[in-house]
C-alpha cells in the first residue's frame, strides 16, 4: 500500500520530480520508522540529525518525494522537522530557510506586522 | 497527518484562488520566483498548511509577513489555535503590572474574535482559550467560540476562563448548559477542559454519553459540580482531573481504561470502579488528608498505582500516619507543612509502606525554626530501593536537614540527592514570590548538607 508509487516510479522513466539521491534517502524511512516509531527520544536524535546533515533544499526535495510517494508517515516527519526548524524564529530566519525573498511593497509589510503584532512577542534571537 | 496532493506541473493551488480578495495577485508555484533558493516555492499551498499547522498560532501567524504567497496560508492551519493569556493574568493578579481587568477581558475578546474571522481550514485540532473572560460581557463571544470550535470538528478543547482573586465574588462566570450544546456535535472531542466554567453533573454527563472518543477530561472551580454519575461506561477515559470543586458529593463512574486520576478537594463519595490499568493517581486538600487519617478509607486502586501525588499541606497530624503497604509505588510526591517533628514521621511511615519506591520528592512550605541539634533517626529495614530523592523549599531549618540526613543514611542504594531551595509552587507560578534571602539561606546550608552526601551519591543542588 505504501509503495504502489514506487512501483511506478521504477517503471517511469522520465520521471524528475523524484532523483535517485532523494530515493535512496526516502525508501529505507519505513524500515527506521518502524524500529523507531515506540521510542521517542530515537526519533529526535534522528530528527536533529536530519536537520544538521540535511539543508533545507534537501528537505524540500524530500518532501516533494514523499509526496509524490504518497508516503504520508514520511512526510509527516519531513513536515514536523521543518516546523520544528522555524519554532520561535525571527521572520528574517524564516525567510533565509525558506529561501524567500518579501515581495511586499515597503509600507505593507509594516502594516502586516502591527496587524500581527500579537504574533510577534517572544521570538528568539538569530 | 499532512495530506498527500499530486503534483503537476504548473500546478496552482485551488486554496489561494477560492479565497483571495479580487485586488490579490494570485501566485503561480513554478513561476513568480526566479532565485534558484526557493526550492519550498514548489511545493503545494497544503503541504505548506500542512507545515504551519504544527507550530503554535503565533508563528503560524507571523508566517503571513513571509511574502505575498505566505500571506494567508495560515489561516487554513488545521493545528492549534492557542489564546493563552494567562501569563498576563499572572502579573495582574500580583501587581506587577496595574492593567484594568475590564479592558484587558475586552482586548483578550478582541483578539480571538479576529483570529477566528481570519480563519478559513476546515478543521482545527485545538483550541484553547487562557483569559479572564465573564459571562456578564461576553457570554455570546463564548458561545460563539464552543460553536466555532465544535464546527471545526475540535479534538482538545480548553476553556480556562480563569477567575481572579477579584472577580470570583463579583463576576459571574459562564455557565455551559446541555440547551446550547445539543445543537452541535459533540463526537470530535478527544480532549475537555473547563476550568471557572459553571457545569452541573447532569450536563458533563451528556457530554460524556455523546463524546465517544473522549481520553481527557478536567473539570476545575466550578460549584455547579454536585453529583456526577454518567449511566454508560467511558471505555475511552485514559484520564481525568477533578479540582477544586467544592461542592461535589458523589461521583460515580465506570472507566474501564483509566490511566491517571486527580481530585482535589474536599471529603467526598468516589467511586471509581474497577481501574485495571491505572498508574499515577494525585490528590490535595481535604480529601488527601483524610485518605492519610483513616487508611482504611483508602481505595483499593491506590494500591496499584506506580506513582502517587499527595499534597497534605492543608493540616498538621496530631497522630504519624500509618500507612498499608504500596507495593506496585515507585514514584511519590508529598507536599507537607514542615513544622514539628510530624513531617519527618510521615515520611519514615510512608517510606516504610514503600519497600519498591524508586524516587521519593518531597515539598515542604512553611519551615519554622533554625536548626536545633539534629538527631537521625535510624530505622531497622533501611530502604533498599530508594535512588532519587529530592526536598524541594529547602531552607536549612531543623526539618528539612533531618529529612535530608535521614534519607542519607537509610536509603543504601541513593544514587541521587536533589535539594532545591526555590519556592515549592513555584512551578505553578511564573517566579518565585518569596523574600530572597530564603534562597540565600538555603544554598548556604545546603553546601553545609553537602559535606555529609556520600561520594557515590550524587548531590545536585537548585
Amino acid at each position: 500500500m505504501k509503495f504502489c508509487t514506487v512501483k511506478q516510479y521504477f517503471d517511469d522513466e522520465n520521471n524528475n520530480n523524484v532523483t535517485n539521491g532523494i530515493a535512496t534517502t526516502v525508501i529505507p524511512l519505513p524500515n527506521k520508522h518502524l524500529k523507531i516509531k515506540a521510542n521517542n527520544k530515537e526519533m529526535e536524535q534522528y530528527e536533529q540529525e536530519l536537520l544538521r546533515n540535511v539543508m533545507p533544499q534537501e528537505l524540500t526535495k524530500l518532501i516533494l518525494a514523499a509526496n509524490y510517494l504518497n508516503f504520508k508517515e514520511a512526510l509527516d516527519f519531513f513536515c514536523r522537522t521543518v516546523a520544528n526548524a522555524i519554532q520561535n524564529k525571527s521572520v528574517d530566519y524564516v525567510r533565509k530557510f525558506f529561501g524567500l525573498e518579501s515581495d511586499f511593497e515597503p509600507g505593507e509589510e509594516e502594516k502586516l506586522c502591527k496587524e500581527f503584532a500579537w504574533s510577534f512577542e517572544g521570538v528568539d534571537e538569530d | 497527518m499532512a495530506k498527500t496532493v499530486t503534483v503537476q506541473p504548473g500546478y496552482e493551488s485551488p486554496l489561494l484562488k477560492a479565497n483571495h480578495s479580487p485586488n490579490q495577485k494570485l501566485l503561480k508555484c513554478n513561476k513568480k520566483n526566479d532565485f534558484p533558493e526557493d526550492l519550498f516555492g514548489k511545493l503545494p499551498d497544503e503541504i505548506l498548511v500542512s507545515i504551519v499547522s504544527l507550530v503554535t498560532l503565533k508563528e503560524a501567524a507571523r508566517t503571513s509577513v513571509l511574502s505575498h504567497r505566505w500571506r494567508y496560508l495560515w489561516t487554513f492551519t488545521t493545528g492549534s489555535l492557542d489564546f493563552d493569556d494567562s501569563l498576563l493574568l499572572w502579573l495582574m493578579e500580583y501587581r506587577k503590572v496595574i492593567n484594568s481587568y475590564s479592558e484587558e477581558s475586552d482586548r483578550f475578546v478582541r483578539w480571538v474574535n479576529e483570529v477566528l474571522k481570519l480563519h478559513r481550514g476546515p478543521t482545527i485540532d485545538e483550541f484553547k482559550v487562557c483569559f479572564s473572560v465573564n459571562e456578564k460581557h461576553f457570554k455570546l463571544d463564548i458561545e460563539n467560540w464552543i460553536r466555532f470550535s465544535l464546527r471545526k470538528k475540535v479534538k482538545r478543547l480548553v476553556l480556562d476562563l480563569a477567575h481572579t482573586r477579584e472577580s470570583i465574588r463579583v463576576i459571574r462566570q459562564y455557565t455551559l448548559t446541555d440547551q446550547f450544546l445539543r445543537s452541535y456535535h459533540l463526537d470530535s472531542l478527544t480532549t475537555l477542559c473547563l476550568n471557572s466554567v459553571q457545569v452541573t453533573g447532569e450536563v458533563l454527563e451528556y457530554v460524556l454519553s455523546n463524546c465517544p472518543f473522549l481520553e481527557v477530561l478536567r473539570v476545575e472551580a466550578t460549584e455547579s459540580l454536585v453529583n456526577l454519575k454518567p449511566s454508560g461506561p467511558l471505555p475511552k477515559l485514559k484520564h481525568l482531573e477533578i479540582i477544586h470543586c467544592f461542592k461535589l458529593e458523589n461521583f460515580e463512574i465506570s472507566a474501564l481504561n483509566l490511566v491517571s486520576f486527580k481530585y482535589y478537594g474536599h471529603v467526598a463519595r468516589i467511586l471509581l470502579g474497577d481501574v485495571p490499568n491505572i498508574v499515577e493517581a494525585s490528590y490535595s486538600c481535604e480529601y488527601a488528608c483524610s485518605l492519610v487519617t483513616n487508611c482504611s478509607q483508602i481505595p483499593s486502586f491506590l494500591f496499584q498505582v506506580e506513582t502517587l501525588s499527595l499534597d497534605l499541606s492543608l493540616r498538621l497530624f496530631e497522630d504519624t500516619p500509618r500507612f498499608p503497604i504500596f507495593r506496585n509505588l515507585r514514584q511519590l510526591t508529598l507536599t507537607l507543612v514542615a513544622s514539628g517533628v510530624e513531617p519527618l514521621l510521615c515520611c519514615t511511615s510512608v517510606l516504610e509502606a514503600s519497600p519498591f519506591l524508586h524516587r521519593f520528592v518531597v515539598k515542604l512550605t512553611y519551615l519554622d525554626g533554625p536548626a536545633g541539634e539534629l538527631k537521625v533517626l535510624k530505622v531497622e529495614h533501611p530502604h533498599q530501593f530508594l535512588s532519587v530523592f529530592e526536598l524541594r523549599g529547602f531552607l536549612g531549618c531543623k526539618i528539612d536537614m533531618e529529612l535530608a540526613l535521614y534519607i542519607l543514611s537509610n536509603a543504601v542504594s541513593l544514587q541521587k540527592i536533589i535539594i532545591d531551595t526555590r519556592d515549592p509552587y513555584a512551578e505553578d507560578m511564573f517566579w518565585d514570590e518569596r523574600d530572597p534571602r530564603l534562597k540565600e539561606w538555603g544554598t548556604a546550608r545546603a553546601r553545609e548538607l553537602a559535606t555529609r552526601v556520600p561520594p557515590c551519591v550524587e548531590l545536585m543542588l537548585l
